[in-house]
Parts: C-alpha cells; sequence; structure tokens
C-alpha cells in the first residue's frame, strides 16, 4: 500500500537521473536569484543569517540576501553529482523559494 | 596533444552552466568568510585573518589532491588504452596533475581574492598569500604523487590495493580528525610570530621562508621526474594486476553457514567508498543535527537533564544509511524472487547488520559523552542502553521503510549517500525523542527522563520484534 501510494505521488523514476529535473531546478534557482535581487530594494540595511540563542549574527543585506539562491545552487550541483534528481527534490526547491520569500518578507 | 589526451583520460566535461556555477558559488562563498572575519573577530586576529584563509584554502586542496591524485594516476583504467602509444609517462603525469592542480588554483584564488578588496592597501601581501598557497598546494601535490608511485611500484600485486586504501582514507581521517586543532594553532603560531618579529627582520624571515618552500618545489620535481620516469609505468601495471587479479581467480569450494548473513556482509563490504565515507558523513551529520535539534526545541520550552545527550544518540541511531538503503542498494534483490531465500529471516539479518554498524557511531559517540562529561555511571548505561535500543528500532523502521518504498534498478550510490528512508526515520525518530522529552518536561510521568527514554526505546523495539515474529507476509520483497 505505501509503495503505490509514493509510486503514485513521486512516480516510476523515484531516483533517475534527469535533464529536464535540472533545468526546471536552475530555472527554480534563478528566480531565486531574481526574486532575492527585487527584495534587496525593500530589505533594512542589515539582515541575519545566523543566530545562536539570544545572540544575533547580522550581515548587509546586500550580502546576506544572496545565501538563500547560492545553498540551493550547491544542492542541485550535488544532487546532478550523485545522480539524484528527482520530482521531489524540485519540490523542495520550490519550497526553498517559498521559505526564502516568507523570511524576506517577515525581515522587511 | 597534451588536450586530447586531458580528454581521454579524465573523460569528464564540465557544463559551461556548471562551470559557472561554480565560479559563482566560490565568489560569494571567498567574499562571505572574508566579511565574517573582519567583522566578528577583534581587530588584532581580524589583520591575520588572511593566514586562516590561506591555511583553509590549502587544507582543502589537500583533501582534494589526496582523493583524486592515487586514482587518477594508479587506479584510471584508461591509462592502460593509452600506454600503447608513444606518450611518455612523464606526459602522463602531468597532464592528470596539472588538471587538478588548476582546480585546486582556482579554491585558492576563491579564497584569497577578497584580500585585494578588504585590505586594499596590502596587495602585494595578497598576491604573495595567493602564491605560497598555490605552491604549498604543488608541493603536497607532488607528495601525494610521489608517495603514489612507491606504495604502486614497491608494494606487492597483493596487498597494493590494500596499501592505497589505507594511504587515501588514512590520509583523509588524519587531515579530517585535526583539521580544528592544527588550523587554528598554525593560526595561532604565525600570527604570534610575525607579531613577535621586528620589522627589520620580517623581510629577512619572509625571504627565508620563500627560499625553502621554492627549494623544497625543486627538488620535489626533480624526484617526480625521476620517479615518473622509472616507476610509474611499472607501477600502474602494478596496480591494474591487483584489480583484475580476481577475475581470473577460480573460486574454491567452502560450505557456507550463514547465507543471510553473508549475503548481507558482502553488500555492505562491496564498496570500500561505504565504510570510510559513510561514516565520516554519518559523523559530521551527527554533529550537526543534535547540536541543531537541542538547540531549536530548546528554544521551545523543552529543556531538561540529559536531553543534549539523548539527541546525540537518537541523531546517531537515525543516520544509519546501512540500514536505510537495505534492500535499494542490495545488487542480489533480482535473485531472491527465485531463490528459496525467506523474505523474514531477509529482513532480520538486514536489520541486525545495520544494527551492529550502527552501534559502532553510537558506542563511538558514547565514549566520547563519558569521557568528556564524566557522568555517573548509572547514567552512562543507561545512556548506552538508550543508544542501542534506539539503534534497533531505527535499524529496523528504516530496512522497513526501505522495503516497502518504490525504487530502481540503478541506485549505485545510495548505500553511500542514503535516500528518503533515511529521512523518514530520522522524522519518526526525533518524534519519539520529542514525545519523551516533552511527557518528561511536563512532570506527567513519576519516572525522570533517561529512564523513560530508555522504557520507551526497549518497549518499540519489543513491539518491532513481536511485529517481526507474527506479521511474516509483511517482509516478503515483492518488488524485486
Amino acid at each position: 500500500m505505501i509503495r503505490r501510494l509514493l509510486k503514485n505521488v513521486l512516480g516510476e523514476n523515484f531516483t533517475e537521473n534527469n535533464a529536464k529535473l535540472a533545468t526546471v531546478n536552475f530555472g527554480v534557482i534563478l528566480l531565486m536569484f531574481v526574486l532575492s535581487g527585487i527584495m534587496l530594494l525593500f530589505l533594512p540595511e542589515q539582515i541575519s543569517i545566523l543566530h545562536m540563542g539570544e545572540t544575533y549574527y547580522p550581515i548587509p543585506s546586500v550580502l546576506g540576501v544572496w545565501l538563500f539562491p547560492i545553498i540551493a545552487l550547491i544542492v542541485n550541483l550535488l544532487f546532478i553529482r550523485q545522480n539524484r534528481l528527482t520530482k521531489m527534490n524540485s519540490g523542495v526547491f520550490v519550497i526553498l523559494l517559498a521559505v526564502m520569500m516568507f523570511s524576506y518578507v517577515n525581515m522587511m | 596533444m597534451k588536450h586530447i589526451l586531458c580528454k581521454i583520460l579524465l573523460h569528464n566535461k564540465t557544463h559551461p552552466v556548471v562551470a559557472a556555477s561554480f565560479m559563482i558559488i566560490g565568489a560569494y562563498i571567498g567574499y562571505l568568510i572574508w566579511y565574517i572575519l573582519d567583522s566578528y573577530l577583534p581587530a588584532a586576529a581580524a589583520d591575520n585573518g588572511y593566514v586562516f584563509v590561506s591555511l583553509i584554502s590549502v587544507w582543502l586542496c589537500a583533501f582534494w589532491g589526496i582523493y583524486q591524485l592515487p586514482d587518477q594516476l594508479c587506479m584510471n583504467r584508461r591509462i592502460k588504452m593509452i600506454l600503447c602509444y608513444p606518450v611518455e609517462a612523464q606526459t602522463i603525469v602531468s597532464v592528470v596533475a596539472m588538471r587538478i592542480f588548476i582546480l585546486q588554483s582556482g579554491i585558492c584564488a576563491a579564497f584569497l581574492y577578497p584580500f585585494f578588496l578588504f585590505e586594499a592597501h596590502r596587495r602585494r601581501e595578497a598576491v604573495l598569500a595567493m602564491l605560497f598557497c598555490c605552491i604549498l598546494t604543488g608541493v603536497m601535490d607532488i607528495g601525494v604523487i610521489l608517495f603514489s608511485i612507491l606504495l604502486s611500484r614497491f608494494c606487492a600485486y597483493d596487498i597494493v590495493g590494500y596499501a592505497f586504501v589505507v594511504f587515501q582514507y588514512g590520509s583523509f581521517l588524519v587531515l579530517a580528525w585535526l583539521a580544528g586543532n592544527v588550523v587554528f594553532a598554525l593560526w595561532g603560531y604565525i600570527a604570534g610570530k610575525s607579531q613577535a618579529v621586528p620589522k627589520e627582520q620580517e623581510l629577512h624571515v619572509a625571504l627565508w621562508v620563500w627560499a625553502v618552500a621554492l627549494l623544497g618545489l625543486t627538488v620535489l620535481i626533480m624526484a617526480l621526474r625521476f620517479a615518473a620516469e622509472h616507476w610509474y609505468v611499472r607501477g600502474y601495471l602494478n596496480v591494474q594486476d591487483f584489480r583484475h587479479r580476481e577475475a581470473g581467480k577460480r573460486p574454491t569450494t567452502s560450505h557456507i553457514t550463514h547465507p543471510y548473513f553473508l549475503l548481507e556482509w558482502k553488500r555492505v563490504t562491496r564498496n570500500k567508498e561505504l565504510i570510510f565515507f559513510s561514516n565520516i558523513k554519518n559523523m559530521i551529520t551527527v554533529m550537526i543535527l543534535s547540536r541543531l535539534l537541542f538547540y531549536n526545541f530548546s528554544q521551545i520550552g523543552l529543556t531538561g537533564t540529559y536531553v543534549e545527550e539523548l539527541f546525540l544518540l537518537m541523531s546517531c541511531c537515525s543516520v544509519n544509511t546501512i540500514s536505510s538503503t537495505a534492500y535499494s542498494s542490495d545488487d542480489n534483490k533480482s535473485c531472491y524472487a527465485f531463490l528459496p531465500i525467506s523474505g523474514q529471516r531477509l529482513f532480520l539479518w538486514k536489520t541486525i547488520q545495520g544494527f551492529l554498524w550502527g552501534e559502532i557511531t553510537v558506542f563511538l559517540f558514547w565514549s566520547i559523552l563519558i569521557c568528556l562529561e564524566r557522568l555517573p555511571v548509572l547514567s552512562a548505561f543507561l545512556l548506552l542502553l538508550y543508544g542501542t535500543s534506539m539503534n534497533y528500532v531505527c535499524s529496523w523502521l528504516g530496512v522497513l521503510i526501505d522495503l516497502k518504498m518504490p525504487r530502481t534498478v540503478n541506485s549505485t550510490n545510495e548505500l553511500l549517500h542514503g535516500n528518503i528512508s533515511k529521512v523518514l526515520v530520522l522524522i519518526t525518530a526525533t518524534i519519539l525523542t520529542v514525545g519523551e522529552i516533552f511527557l518528561s518536561s511536563r512532570k506527567w510521568l513519576p519516572v525522570p527522563l533517561l529512564p523513560f527514554a530508555c522504557l520507551a526505546g526497549a518497549g518499540v523495539a519489543a513491539g518491532e520484534i513481536c511485529f517481526w515474529r507474527f506479521c511474516k507476509g509483511v517482509f516478503y520483497d515483492t518488488d524485486s
């Protein structure tokens, strides 16, 4: 039952490398870069990229705003290197895009 | 000709998009590190930040060199194809070494280019630091190549493969183990020395350092030329002999007492990368994951005695790649359908194998815990009991999820990297542990957290054993 359900959701090619998915991922990452560039106009001068308890580590928005797209780019290259491009992983990039936008809206 | 040789030997063509991505990532990470050093370090330490960055870049290059150079020079089967052509051994070595050195220079450049931006008045030092990193990387590369040639030439053909395994992974482990201490200690030492040396002597010291580095490089290059000319080809063929020896060997008749254990043992030990890389990866994941879980859950009020230790041991148990890829990484699974193999017993041995490998990690982290924290004997014993019971719970669950997951035949790297089953086990184990901590922190239970967690872990493990015993039909792999 679990297998049938997962096959329906994720498809048969669960671990298959797929050039189309790589293009989709690069497209999502490019969109992340573009949106980050646009959001740079609305964000405060400094944003926090890390916090440990009550201690925050702010950096200039011009630098910090590219962190999400760069992380997505590294993850995508790792997926390509390991032949692990799947629909689910492309979905993760879309979720990362949504999380990025949510965090930017919160910072505004 | 070198270009064609490079194409034949390395056989990889980097797409421009991927190359551009690497450049963007390198440029960003290099700049971010410099910004963090410049902003968050004390002024005196930030002045010597370039020493720290140089050491980090050389350390990364050393990792890459140790990983790639022996593989590409001594184990690359494509070299055998070109040995029948009039190509000199020195040309082969130089082509491979240069290709890897170019990438390492790129790493050094990515880490040190912000020196020009942050310290615009110290351009001379920036150029020298970059050059020095490249020379040091070159020296290390030549050292690795020389050692590989010596190993391949002077080790007997039946042990040369094992010698390379020890050399590569031993160096890899030593580098990883010493990374923090050595990099920081060297940084402190160099920074201290540079402040202690008067300005007039600075030039004198710098000249000596450069002279030694250049002399070392020259001597090593000469030694490499000699080794490549006289020993490389014979050494390479010696290594290839080790690789192909098994093919001609006639298997001896043997009586297999534990076929299920043997099947699982072969699955795990077939891939040498698994044992080293997977375990190193697991250890790093455990350290990062346990801290991440502890910080996040303590922020929402889940605190108490031994919470950090429980998260640490839970992380050890839940990142068990051997159990979570039990079926998807098994090349023999296509044979199981027509062989008289009990699916139930196979499941049990897959669980036991995963449990035993996972127990090594659990025991290692438990030993570190009791050495660092000097826990009472009873607590130490209960923590080990918790780790062991959770290890069985996670192994069982990992094997079951992997049995029930959709999979394809070609999943060669899952044993090394893990798959979605691993994530599902991690989520389940986290929910279980957080539930235990939540119940204990709200004082809804009459027993302290640690004994309760042990009881819960042992209870779940007992439930899993009962399920395995009485629900035979669930464990047959209908997808093989």
